[in-house]
């Protein structure tokens, strides 16, 4: 960041960035220190992003990696060993250090204390506190890796008996994986508390944004089900070096209970990945609409809907597992009974287009991008939640392209709308709206040419984690691997286009879409103190008398 | 009873076995229940596939009209309304009515999947790292799944290592295979034919080459393979050596005994010696099939320097087909094959799964694992190009593999618990370590992945 460069806000404000304090006593200078010690909610949601980034860039050179050796069959770049860690990692850096803190942590840091018109969450020193578990959990993750008998081979899921008896480095992963769901954990309580107690007076509940609410029901889940994640670890760790014999057969345990308590934390964690970026398309949408979101009960309350109903369908992830037919028919009701709240937002966001007076900037062009690739996700999920079809198509490609779906085109598309949608009022400069576009295209392209295909391969049977696979899947695996590369293009681009924006673009103004939430309010950058006194609280989807000033 | 009520009951008894035998034409007609559960599978992908298209061809056609439509140059001004009541009744109603539907299609088909007919065959799978055993009513095991066409199987599926997924795409049907616990499935091939078994549950370095086949085949066809004796291992030749009895005096192994050993002696000279003279007169033949042949099926009057005459001619008790097949064996070892012609299996044919079987039924995994755990020995995974625990370290080859399954003690040079396995036969050290090889060495490089198998 150029410090002496800074772009000014309306005010003679100091950007959050910028230094720190007077020179006097408890000046934190502009240091490292005063970076990775701050307690400000603005720079631990930008710190969040910064290894966010950095453990995407990673988990995304591992998946290049693993669709290049698939591009053609037979024993080619890597070796099964390599192969199957290398898919592990894949799945362990994105889930648990890259899509779980995600928006929450980073956007969700910055922008939940504002948009109830508080200065910081409840409890900042705990706030960098959980970045600093963030940070220990990644490293020993990263450690597990290179030290120990290899790399751990055992998929993010860490399925028993396998995880128990393999000899690569299982153990440091799962005390990774421990340490990273306190962190999750700690966010989680922050922005409940916050919530609750931080509102400024006015700011009642039905005034909060839908970005507020969705991260607030994802605290619940966060502060709710990780704890059973922590425990699952930890007993994978107790297995492995006290040989308890919890989920060993042959000393009365049972692998079966392994993947209920795995999935009790893990399908609702699908919910912490995909409600934030739900929140964040709520506040897009009217905004380039310029309409009040429609049906805003609806959408509120179906955060908390699927929240709650989240939590009860693990057991879908268990159809073949040869568990009871009884607790089939009953999760899969239950499966598709959150179908519901999901559908009712995406009616919900089509109805607030629905006559409104609609500008296609980059924020809104991912937003809508969003939910085509979600609408693609969910739709496939009922076949996975019909107990029939599931049989067919579980463990195989259909459920790695539904999952990425969601996933990547779900949130993942989200976290670029909302870096797009709130880039000027954090760094205070604007990127390049065409580029942008043109990224937001190839991503799209790529997502579905290297995903589409695997829906096809799925119903085909071939079966995921596959090291080599049949001749008959060649074309499809080849294509898969061209659409791998049309998305780091398009990512390459906005990342690019990011950079540079933030670097050399043009200076932003204070409310450049339009927004009637109390950021936009706020100088550009943000201050280092948002509000002086409480602000009042505003209607956060009425749009009169708000105008774009870019 | 009455005589009347007897020939009532008679009468019954009769009724009910003419519906039993008109129910068993039924079934036979229809093979296994009359759902088929194929069809009733397809039938929800059909359905839940038909109805998302619809969703999402609207979802995406309303989103770019709107786009288009409201565009902000041609509507500056959005209209402003944030509910309408009927709308997000009809929101709420629609959706839950179309998956209530989807939901019980799904029920459906999977009752399909799960409710194996009365009289379905049993077999018994057990899946381990990394293959597959089928075992049939008589006892009888298989690699691959040989069913008859037209009935219904049922399986009741187990594993013995981690958790394995039997994967049939072809009937829909996957089910884990869990250690302690039985799953059961069942499918039913209605067509001759060879359908492809995949592991669906990640088990380790070899997942992917965990495949087998269902092979359906006529009636006729799978009571043969049912009466069919596992073939002998090794080469024929070999067996025949067992059954004419000449082991009892001729080592394989080089030691002797009544008899010179037979190792090595094809193409070599012999020397006999012609009784009557003081070993004086000697006389030299060249071993080869003309030699052999001459040795063993005459009744001669002369011995094998050092032994004594008590060899007798074979020209009564063996055919010359026979003849061949020892000759061939003493030719090539268990590199079977080359003259005996189709009776043999090419040695090239030794596989890593043969190798698996092998070390199951040898015992070796009763020590050593296959997915990098220690239980009493050294793991089998990765073992090739990692140092021994040999006193000198040595680095696990070939070379070293055989001297160890020779004479534990003295190649690792401290006392072992292992036994000596002094009795493999050339082709079976052959596929040991194959199966050894294809579980990948530390620093060498990835077996490939043989396509042909899977054909």
């Amino acid at each position: 960041m150029d410090q002496t460069d800074h772009p000014a806000g309306g005010l003679t404000s100091r950007p959050f960035f910028g230094p720190q304090g007077s020179g006097g006593p408890g000046d934190k200078g502009t240091g490292l220190a005063s970076w990775i010690f701050s307690t400000d909610h603005k720079r631990i949601g930008l710190l969040y992003l910064g290894v966010i980034g950095l453990m995407f860039t990673t988990a995304l050179v591992l998946g290049l990696i693993l669709r290049l050796k698939l591009m053609t069959p037979g024993s080619t770049l890597l070796t099964p060993q390599q192969y199957n860690a290398m898919f592990t990692l894949h799945g362990v850096i994105m889930v648990f250090m890259v899509v779980i803190p995600s928006i929450p942590a980073s956007f969700g840091n910055i922008f939940l204390p504002l948009h109830i018109g508080a200065n910081d969450v409840s409890f900042p020193r705990l706030n960098n506190f959980s970045w600093w578990l963030y940070v220990t959990g990644m490293v020993l993750a990263i450690t597990s890796i290179f030290t120990g008998a290899g790399a751990p081979d055992t998929g993010w899921t860490f399925y028993v008996p396998f995880s128990e008896r393999t000899t690569t480095n299982v153990s440091l992963a799962v005390i990774a994986v421990f340490i990273l769901g306190f962190s999750s954990i700690l966010t989680g309580l922050n922005f409940i508390t916050t919530v609750h107690r931080l509102r400024t007076p006015g700011m009642t509940w039905r005034k909060l944004s839908l970005f507020v609410w969705s991260l607030y029901a994802t605290g619940w889940i966060q502060v709710l089900a990780t704890p059973i994640l922590g425990i699952t670890a930890l007993l994978i760790f107790a297995e492995r070096v006290l040989h308890l014999g919890l989920f060993d057969p042959g000393r009365g345990g049972d692998p079966l209970l392994y993947q209920h308590l795995f999935w009790i934390y893990s399908h609702p964690a699908v919910y912490i990945m995909i409600l934030p970026a739900m929140g964040v398309i709520s506040e897009i949408i009217p905004v380039f609409a310029r309409k009040p979101i429609f049906g805003y009960n609806m959408i509120a309350f179906s955060s908390l809907a699927i929240a709650f109903a989240g939590s009860l369908v693990w057991a879908h992830h268990m159809f073949t597992s040869g568990m009871s037919d009884t607790a089939v028919l009953i999760f899969s009701f239950l499966t598709f009974v959150v179908a519901i709240p999901s559908a009712i937002k995406v009616f919900n966001w089509l109805s607030t287009l629905y006559k409104g007076s609609i500008s296609l900037d980059p924020p809104l062009l991912y937003a809508l991008g969003f939910i085509f690739m979600f609408s693609i996700g969910g739709l496939t999920g009922l076949v996975l939640g019909a107990a029939g079809t599931d049989i067919h198509v579980h463990d195989t490609y259909f459920v790695v392209a539904h999952f990425h779906y969601v996933i990547f085109g779900g949130t993942g598309l989200g976290m670029f709308a909302a870096m797009h949608y709130w880039f000027p009022k954090v760094f205070g400069r604007m990127y390049d709206h065409g580029r942008a576009a043109w990224a937001f295209w190839l991503v799209l392209l790529g997502m579905n040419v290297l995903y589409f295909p695997m829906f096809i391969m799925g119903l085909q049977g071939m079966p995921r984690r596959y090291y080599d696979y049949l001749p008959q899947y060649g074309s499809m695996q080849m294509v898969s691997t061209w659409g791998s590369w049309l998305l780091a293009v398009g990512l390459a681009l906005m990342f690019w286009n990011l950079y540079r924006g933030c670097r050399y673009g043009p200076i932003a103004t204070r409310n450049p879409w339009g927004g009637a939430t109390l950021e936009w309010t706020l100088p550009t950058p943000l201050p280092h103190e948002a509000f002086e006194g409480d602000p009042k609280a505003p209607e956060p989807y009425d749009f009169k008398g708000i105008n774009p000033d870019g | 009873m009455s005589a009347p009520e007897l020939a009532a009951n008679h009468t019954l008894a009769a009724a009910d076995q003419a519906i039993a035998t008109a129910g068993q034409a039924v079934a036979t007609a229809h093979p296994g229940n009359l759902v088929n559960a194929v069809a009733a599978v397809d039938n929800t992908f059909l359905l839940i596939f038909g109805i998302s298209a619809a969703l999402l061809l609207l979802i995406t056609a309303a989103m770019i009209y709107f786009v288009i439509r409201y565009d902000r140059k041609k509507h500056p001004v959005a209209a402003d309304f944030s509910s309408n009541l009927w709308a997000e009744v009809i929101w709420i109603v629609l959706p839950t009515l179309l998956v209530l539907g989807m939901f019980w299609s799904g029920w459906h088909s999977f009752r399909a999947l799960r409710d194996a007919p009365a009289g379905a065959l049993p077999i018994i799978v057990t899946a381990r790292m990394w293959s597959w055993d089928f075992e049939y009513p008589n006892g009888k095991h298989s690699g691959t799944l040989i069913v008859p066409v037209g009935k219904a199987v049922k399986l009741s599926l187990t594993s013995k290592d981690v958790i394995h997924g039997f994967f049939a795409p072809a009937f829909r049907l996957k089910i884990d295979t869990v250690p302690g616990m039985t799953s059961h499935g069942w499918f039913r091939a209605d067509k001759e034919g060879e359908y492809v078994i995949f592991c669906s549950v990640y088990c380790g370095l070899q997942h992917a080459r965990m495949t087998s086949a269902i092979k359906a085949v006529s009636q006729e066809a799978f009571e043969r393979f049912l009466a069919e004796k596992p073939a002998a291992a090794g080469h024929p030749g070999k067996a025949l050596l067992d059954a004419k009895g000449c082991l009892g005096c001729h080592s394989l192994d080089g030691t002797e005994s009544v008899g010179p050993t037979l190792k090595g002696v094809y193409g070599s000279t012999g020397v006999f010696v012609v009784p009557g003279g003081k070993d004086k007169h000697e006389k030299k033949l060249k071993l080869d099939e003309a030699g052999l042949k001459q040795v063993i099926m005459e009744q001669r009057p002369w011995r094998v320097k050092g032994f004594e005459p008590i060899m007798p001619g074979y020209a009564d008790q063996m055919t010359p087909e026979e003849l061949a097949q020892i000759i061939d064996y003493l030719k090539n070892g268990d590199e079977v094959g080359k003259t005996a012609g189709e009776t043999a299996t090419p040695a090239s044919t030794a596989t890593p799964e043969q190798g698996r079987d092998l070390a199951e039924a040898q015992g070796c995994l009763g020590c050593h694992t296959t997915d990098g755990s220690e239980i009493v020995g050294p793991s089998f995974k990765g073992l090739f190009g990692k140092p021994s625990t040999a006193k000198d370290k040595a680095v696990v080859d070939r070379a070293f593999v055989e001297a160890v399954l020779k004479d534990p003690a003295a190649r690792l040079g401290r006392p072992s618990s292992m036994p000596a396995f002094p009795d493999l036969t050339g082709i079976q050290r052959q596929q040991l370590l194959l199966f050894l090889e294809s579980l990948g060495s530390t620093h060498g490089k990835a077996p490939a992945m043989s396509h042909e198998a899977h054909q």
